[in-house]
């Protein structure tokens, strides 16, 4: 049996757990360990819905085998706001999370814990990005609900705070 | 869990040990795994093992060589190239391509050797298992029919290689690992079925990708559904370099039209011989629309596929035209190597 013991840490927790090496990360994620917030769109690449951040780079879960991130650090939708609040304890949540509520981002839902890793990932990068930016850092997600506006408006907004960087 | 076949993941952190881990029986290297995962999640690779290359940092570097040439490692992520501080401003079609390619997750996990080794693609086959169930099996599944060209004898699948028509327009060099190092063109890493696509041996592997010294000036299209993620359905690269007012080493490349890139030969020889009026690159373009027939196992249709190879070429090469007239100097009309007549003003 191509089986392993896999250790990694996840929101901030070490983890270790027993996978299949055709086991993707995906998998691990929902099916191992129950963070199911992290969706499972496509299996297949085309859709963002299985974001995560593996090492804080934005990456698709559901075409990662998880034998290849053994060892590294994993942030789920779950963490996020928890991985903020480490920077910044006066909030309560990622402001992203919050724009994303107060924009009307969010119809169904199953597309948001990808744009939000996303979007979170672009701000990290650049605090204040244009629209083009947004575009280009959210394009390989897909919402099946909003139309994107409210979406790129929400990002855009966090990055027109001004007052500090999202960092 | 997906009833993806079972396979062993072998990781090494040594080159030298990569052909004879790939002498294996169903033994299949691992870059980004972008391509390759999908992949065995629909079934449609079976290997039963897997050998991780991402740990073998000579093939994660990119250098310049003791004659002046960028050299870049087969498992350097297409993000870093992107984010390379200068390589960008040398090769800037080689970017274009690139940026190109999926989404920014995807570039941030694939990998340079993994585009240009990238499994021919066909909307006949490219579907979840449910969906070709109600097929019988065709060439590329080791069955004995092609639904995309039913009078053809072998698989013409796409390749959708973005990089792989730049790097070609470029007369860029392929270093091949395996028992013996031996360095190639581009082009000849593409056998023209798209079943077995790639001209590797059994043990060998692509190592690196060696830039010429200088770039030629050069132009990429990519004409695709959703600009933001598909796979293209036409690519063309076209480049030259100006020598003296004179455009040489004309390159017109066509690509994800069939299961390798396509030189337009014809095309690269009238535009070596004449001056780049519009009407010449006109022709040239019919020269492309004509060289080429792409099947119907793309995303789009076949007669849009087709007049999208003339436009993506008449485009480019107008836009090439002028880069080659601005480098030149205001003076510089484009002449033909032979006539030497004034070619098309500005
Ligand atoms: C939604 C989506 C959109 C995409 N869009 C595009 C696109 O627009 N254009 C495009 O070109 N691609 C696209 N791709 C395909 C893929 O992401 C890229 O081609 C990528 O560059 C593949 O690199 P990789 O390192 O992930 O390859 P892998 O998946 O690791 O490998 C791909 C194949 O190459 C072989 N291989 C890898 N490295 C080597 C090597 N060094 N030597 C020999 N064989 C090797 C593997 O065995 C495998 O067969 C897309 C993929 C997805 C999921
Ligand atoms: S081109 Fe023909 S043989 Fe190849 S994958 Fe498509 S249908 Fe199958
Ligand atoms: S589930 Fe990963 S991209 Fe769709
Ligand atoms: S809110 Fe429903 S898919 Fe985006």
């Amino acid at each position: 049996m191509a089986g392993t013991l896999l250790q990694l840490t996840v929101n901030g927790h070490p983890q270790t757990v027993w996978i299949q090496d055709k086991t993707t990360l995906l998998e691990v994620l929902r099916d191992g360990l129950g963070f199911t917030g992290t969706k499972n769109g496509c299996a297949v690449g085309q859709c963002g819905t299985c974001t995560v951040w593996i090492d804080g780079v934005s990456r698709l879960s559901c075409i990662t085998l998880a034998r290849t991130v053994e060892g590294r650090t994993v942030t789920t939708v779950e963490g996020l706001a928890d991985w903020w609040r480490e920077r910044h304890p006066e909030d309560v949540y990622h402001p992203l999370q919050s724009a994303f509520v107060a924009e009307g981002a969010v119809q169904c839902g199953f597309c948001t814990p990808g744009m939000t890793m996303a979007g979170a990932a672009l701000l990290q990068e650049i605090p204040h990005p244009d629209r083009e930016e947004i575009r280009e850092a959210l394009g390989g997600h897909l919402c099946r609900c909003t139309g994107y506006e409210q979406i790129i408006r929400a990002v855009a907004a966090v990055g027109d705070r001004g007052k500090e960087d999202v960092r | 869990m997906s009833s993806r076949p079972s396979f062993y993941i072998t990781r090494l952190e040594n080159w030298v040990d990569l052909p004879s881990s790939l002498g294996t029986l169903g033994a299949q290297i691992l870059a980004g795994g972008t391509d390759l995962v999908p992949n065995l999640t629909w079934e449609l690779a079976s290997p039963t093992m897997l050998v991780d290359v991402m740990g073998i940092s000579e093939l994660r570097e990119i250098t310049i060589d003791a004659e002046g040439r960028w050299v870049i490692g087969a498992a350097v992520t297409l993000s870093d190239i992107l984010h390379h501080p200068v390589l960008g401003a040398h090769y800037p079609m080689l970017v274009a391509a690139v940026h190109a390619v999926a989404t920014p997750e995807i570039r941030a996990q694939a990998t340079l050797g993994g585009n240009l080794c990238v499994d021919t693609r066909c909307r006949f086959r490219n579907q979840p298992p449910i969906w070709r169930s109600g097929l019988d099996p065709c060439f590329k599944s080791d069955g004995n029919r092609c639904y995309a060209a039913p009078k053809s004898r072998e698989c013409v699948a796409i390749l959708s290689s973005d990089t792989a028509p730049v790097l070609i327009a470029l007369g860029a060099e392929v270093a091949v690992g395996g028992p013996e190092l031996r360095w190639v063109e581009v082009e000849a890493l593409y056998s023209g079925d798209g079943h077995d696509h790639l001209t590797l041996g059994p043990q060998e592997f692509v190592r690196a990708v060696r830039l010429p010294r200088v770039s030629p000036a050069g132009v990429f299209r990519k004409w695709r559904d959703r600009a933001t993620m598909d796979f293209p359905e036409v690519d063309v690269a076209v480049a030259a370099t100006l020598d003296e007012g004179v455009p040489r080493d004309i390159r017109i490349v066509v690509s994800a039209v069939g299961p390798a890139p396509v030189r337009i030969s014809a095309a690269e020889v009238l535009l070596d011989s004449s001056p780049w009026t519009d009407a010449q690159l006109e022709r040239a373009s019919v020269m492309a629309r004509e060289a080429v027939h792409p099947y119907d196992n793309g995303q789009l249709g076949v007669i849009g596929r087709q007049l999208a190879v003339r436009s993506l070429v008449l485009d480019a090469l107008t836009a090439l035209r002028a880069a080659l007239m601005e480098t030149g100097g205001e003076q510089n009309d484009l002449g033909g190597r032979d006539s030497r007549e004034k070619g098309q003003p500005r």
